[in-house]
């Protein structure tokens, strides 16, 4: 299946680059932020020409077709969380222009909620190289990012696609203003119905269903505001509401399930930047309001939970000569309301502060040194890390990250009623990496772009439930997990005047296993964590010609363990989507069509043990931009 | 010669250690997507040999995961086989939480909790010969009269009436809350209704509520005696009550005895009884063993492992033999104990994930 696949995108490259034409531009404009204190960071960036694949849903199928990370999504339209490295969900911090999403209740963030419509930087940073956002990164952070052109021209993009399974989505972005005051606002409306057929391999004969019970309508709105009062200065508002109702649909042996999930996301952030001479200062507040109403219809009465949130922070960057400094001070504020806690409301302050610097040792060499304190409650914390780069004699570069980090209990952990555990301590890791990066022109046509790291980590502490004898269901510092792996990156591009043809391929293998035993008898001691697969890889075709695009992309993810003696396993699975498309222009303004082919294969698979996954799948996209 | 050339042939030999270095590095990726691809392979559990006495453990596997499963034990010959219910079954699973299991007109009914149905299959082969649907979290059943069977629901707050000819839902009589395990006796059926702190009398004639006897927090568990006394086990609840054990005279309906653990982080549970029934079994934290006739709880636990997770509790009616399920971490295979009525351990064997409930059969 797998070797089928690979050849199927091959050939899509053979063809395109047997073909000779006119180039044509397809992706809008591309804004490159770069940061010097990010230079070594392994930060993997998507695109704004990936994030305008109109296969990809949400953030969740983003990710998973474009870097190393691996989401377990638990179906079309249902949670989906991601896994850096080996780690759990909740070690991930989903960022939005740095300031934290993850629940402050349950730690984790459902990636199937966030349209990529409404980002326009994405970027994951794997395990350490995220602790310049803060804590919890065990595994990493993927960071949202709203940026904005102050000199491109006014215009009006609206996005319509129609997809199998009654999906559809409309959505709208509005760029108006000047030089000095620009306003962004996103519209998006999206259903779908999932009511795709699927083969249940719970019963016998193996009868087709249909789902049922699988709705979704998502409605969001985001306002931004820029303003550059003076040319050293910017001033940053966004707000953000988006409603989302999902039915969750049974599983394979539990058909009958009757959940209806609803979130409503209120979101405010003033972010404020002060450039001078040689840095940047930077405030960045945000009001973040999350409710959840989970109503199991036939068994359970409804829970609603209400997280509030304000967080704020003050960055400093700063460099002269061979230094730099960077700088960052948090203060967050947290809230959680609901009734499975016994006191109702739980809050918590937490406090931090980071610094780093960084300086060039000669022509070759570069080091940094940083450290976080952070203060939670009662706890202090001490994160000390340090970078060591080297430029190689070809031009690549070289280099080695030691640090600690931390993940402080959630407040679920902490207080739910019957199981919370309030003598929770901290989840502590250690982390090493050694990466190596290389940008090479073949010729003047061809170009490489090459990255790998190995790393490794250990978690103590590990935060695990577990049933009690009291028929309930506690959260215990249960285990210590080691991670090690690869990540491994190579972008093969081909320019010319006829055609613009790029390949990426992005492998991972992770070893994450658990080191202890805490009963004679288990079985689980060195081996591999349940749901992390240990091979991962996705190749991805990008090709313009003559104003044609083809896109076509193959995912592999590997067998995941069901079970912590690794008795049980899913089987691999590998997703092929294509996409062809044409940008028609008329006068200044622009029509892009596209028809996509989502796992043109027919695989049938699961994700998550006896969750069904739509087989075949199609989509028709449009765009128009009004200039 | 154009004047780039010279430099374009310095070039070659980078260019070609350049893409020899792509072409290393494709085949290295390409022997990694090989090893990545593993073909499922066959389990090597064989089928059970159901002509000799069996051990059937429910292993309730990890809610809304749907991995349950059925593991078959054979005391005499110390052999296990595990799954048998998919290799009976065309290689379908068992479904989510496997709570219980019961013999109803020489048939095994076997309840699936959150599958919301309970399988009747032939316990010749364990292959499947009907289903009782439209329940909604059915946890114990017990046979009636007149080929009726009742059972006990988590949260639709009423005792099914199921008939045991077409497995069709006849009645549905009104509890008020989640009910657990049932007793009957000539024609009363006992019910715990756990989340009342009740026990529920009702009259098998007309199926209809007839007494309901108050008892201490979370009535789970119950048993008669060799003098038809009904004893029940009260878990006291998520720390928040005394757990107990209450004698209650089936005929006057009145509470004979009632003793109280005080410690509300203890829970009782698993009560079974001795063959002969004059000696009862539970479970807190450790096993005890009790005399029917003893007026107070037991001081020193019958058998403890303080490394054991111990989950569930099931005593041979034929033997005597205790069983207890170990659940290890809850997310891998789990071992039971077979101790002899002395406490010593007999053997100790794998079975599935979350071993739950023994049903032991008697010839």
């Amino acid at each position: 299946m797998s070797w089928r696949a690979i050849i199927l995108i091959l050939s899509v490259c053979l063809w395109t680059k047997a073909s000779r034409a006119q180039d044509t531009i397809r992706i809008q404009e591309v804004q490159v932020q770069g940061s010097k204190h990010k230079q070594h960071a392994a930060a993997q960036r998507i695109d704004s020409m990936q994030l305008a694949d109109p296969t990809i849903k949400d953030l969740g199928a983003g990710l998973q077709k474009y870097s190393h990370a691996f989401v377990k999504s638990y179906g079309i339209g249902s949670m989906a969380s991601v896994s850096l490295r080996g780690s759990g969900s909740a070690h991930t911090n989903l960022l939005w222009n740095g300031s934290s999403l993850n629940s402050n209740s349950h730690g984790t963030a459902d990636l199937s909620l966030y349209p990529p419509f409404f980002t326009d930087n994405l970027e994951v940073f794997y395990g350490q190289n995220s602790s310049q956002f803060g804590s919890g990164g065990l595994g990493g952070a993927v960071s949202m990012g709203n940026e904005v052109n102050f000199s491109k021209p006014q215009q009006i993009e609206v996005m319509q696609r129609l997809g199998s399974f009654g999906y559809r989505t409309t959505a709208s972005k509005i760029q108006l203003g000047n030089q000095k005051f620009r306003s962004v606002s996103r519209l998006i409306y999206s259903r779908a119905d999932n009511d795709f057929s699927y083969r249940d391999m719970s019963e016998r004969g193996f009868p087709k269903h249909e789902l049922d019970h699988a709705d979704f309508e998502q409605k969001g709105v985001m306002q931004s505001f820029h303003y550059r009062p003076k040319p050293n200065q910017r001033l940053d508002m966004h707000f953000w509401y988006m409603d989302t109702y999902r039915e969750l649909p049974g599983m394979m042996a539990i058909r009958d399930l009757e959940e209806v999930q609803e979130d409503e996301n209120f979101r405010a952030q003033l972010i404020f930047h002060q450039y001078f001479k040689g840095g940047k200062l930077s405030w960045n507040s945000s009001l973040l309001n999350d409710r959840l109403l989970y109503d199991n219809r036939a068994q359970l009465n409804p829970s609603e939970s209400d997280n509030l949130s304000l967080r704020n922070f003050l960055q400093a960057e700063y460099a002269i000569e061979s230094w730099s400094f960077n700088a960052r001070a948090d203060l967050d504020w947290e809230s959680t309301n609901q009734l499975s806690f016994s006191e109702g409301e739980v809050r918590r302050f937490r406090h931090a502060l980071y610094l780093q610097s960084q300086k060039q040792l000669g022509k070759k060499w570069e080091a940094s040194a940083g450290l976080r304190a952070e203060w939670i409650e009662e706890d202090f914390f001490f994160l000390p890390e340090l970078k060591l780069a080297m430029k190689t004699a070809n031009g690549g570069l070289v280099w080695l990250l030691v640090g600690q980090n931390m993940k402080y209990p959630s407040l679920n952990d902490l207080y739910w009623a019957s199981g919370g555990n309030p003598d929770l301590r901290a989840e502590q890791s250690k982390s090493v990496e050694i990466g190596h990066s290389r940008q090479v022109k073949l010729n003047s046509s061809w170009s490489l772009d090459l990255r790998h790291t190995v790393y490794y980590s250990r978690i103590d502490d590990y935060i695990q439930w577990v049933p009690t004898v009291m028929g309930f269901w506690t959260a215990e510092n249960l285990r210590e997990v080691e991670s090690s792996g690869i990540e491994s990156s190579l972008g093969l591009s081909y320019q010319s005047k006829s055609l613009t043809q790029r390949l990426t391929f992005n492998y991972n293998f992770n070893r994450a296993i658990n080191l202890s035993k805490n009963h004679p008898e288990d079985a689980s001691v060195g081996k591999q964590l349940v749901y992390q697969p240990r091979h991962q890889y996705n190749l991805n075709s990008h090709t313009i010609y003559r104003k044609v695009f083809l896109d076509a992309n193959l995912q592999f993810v590997g067998e995941r363990y069901l079970q912590s003696d690794n008795q049980d396993y899913l089987p691999y699975f590998s997703l092929i989507d294509l996409s062809l498309g044409k940008s028609i222009s008329m006068g200044d303004d622009q029509l892009q069509l596209s028809v996509s082919v989502r796992n043109l294969l027919d695989e049938e698979y699961q994700a998550i043990q006896w969750r069904p996954m739509p087989g075949r799948n199609y989509m028709i996209s449009l765009n128009y931009i009004l200039k | 010669m154009a004047p780039d050339a010279g430099k374009e042939l310095h070039d070659i030999p980078k260019l070609y250690i350049e893409v020899m270095g792509v072409r290393v590095y494709i085949i290295s990726i390409l022997f990694i997507i090989l090893i990545s691809c593993k073909k499922e392979e066959a389990s090597p559990n064989g089928a059970a040999n159901l002509s000799e006495r069996a051990v059937m453990i429910l292993n309730e596997g990890n809610f809304r995961s749907a991995n349950a499963s059925l593991s078959v034990y054979y005391p005499q010959a110390n052999e296990v086989h595990q799954d048998q219910y998919s290799r009976a079954n065309q290689g379908v699973p068992l479904g989510d939480v496997a709570q219980s299991l019961s013999l109803i007109n020489g048939n095994y009914w076997l309840l699936v909790n959150n599958s919301s149905r309970i399988e009747v299959l032939d316990p010749n082969n364990l292959q499947a010969i009907g289903r009782v649907s439209g329940l909604n979290s059915p946890r114990y059943c017990i046979a009636g009269p007149n080929q009726k069977v009742y059972v006990s629901d988590l949260y639709e707050k009423v005792i099914y009436v199921i008939d045991a000819n077409n497995y069709g839902l006849s009645k549905r009589i009104a509890t008020q809350g989640w009910t657990e395990e049932m007793v009957l006796l000539d024609d009363r059926l006992f019910v715990c209704q756990a989340d009342s702190n009740w026990v529920l009398v009702i009259n098998t004639t007309n199926d209809s509520l007839e007494h309901r006897i108050p008892t201490a927090k979370q009535p789970l568990s119950m048993v008669l005696d060799n003098h038809n006394m009904l004893w029940v086990a009260c878990s006291g609840g998520i720390n928040d009550s005394e757990p107990a054990l209450m004698k209650i005279d089936p005929a006057s309906l009145s509470i004979e005895l009632d003793l109280r653990v005080p410690d509300a982080s203890l829970s009782i549970g698993d009560l079974d009884t001795s063959p002969d029934g004059s000696h009862l079994f539970f479970s807190m934290g450790d096993i005890y063993k009790m005399n029917v006739s003893d007026t107070s709880l037991p001081t020193v636990p019958w058998h403890q492992n303080p490394t054991a997770n111990y989950y569930a509790m099931g005593v041979d009616p034929i033997s005597g033999e205790v069983y207890l399920s170990d659940a290890i971490d809850y997310t891998q295979d789990g071992i039971v104990y077979r101790l002899d009525p002395d406490a010593k351990l007999i053997s100790q064997f794998k079975v599935g994930l979350i071993p739950g409930f023994f049903y032991f059969e008697v010839p």
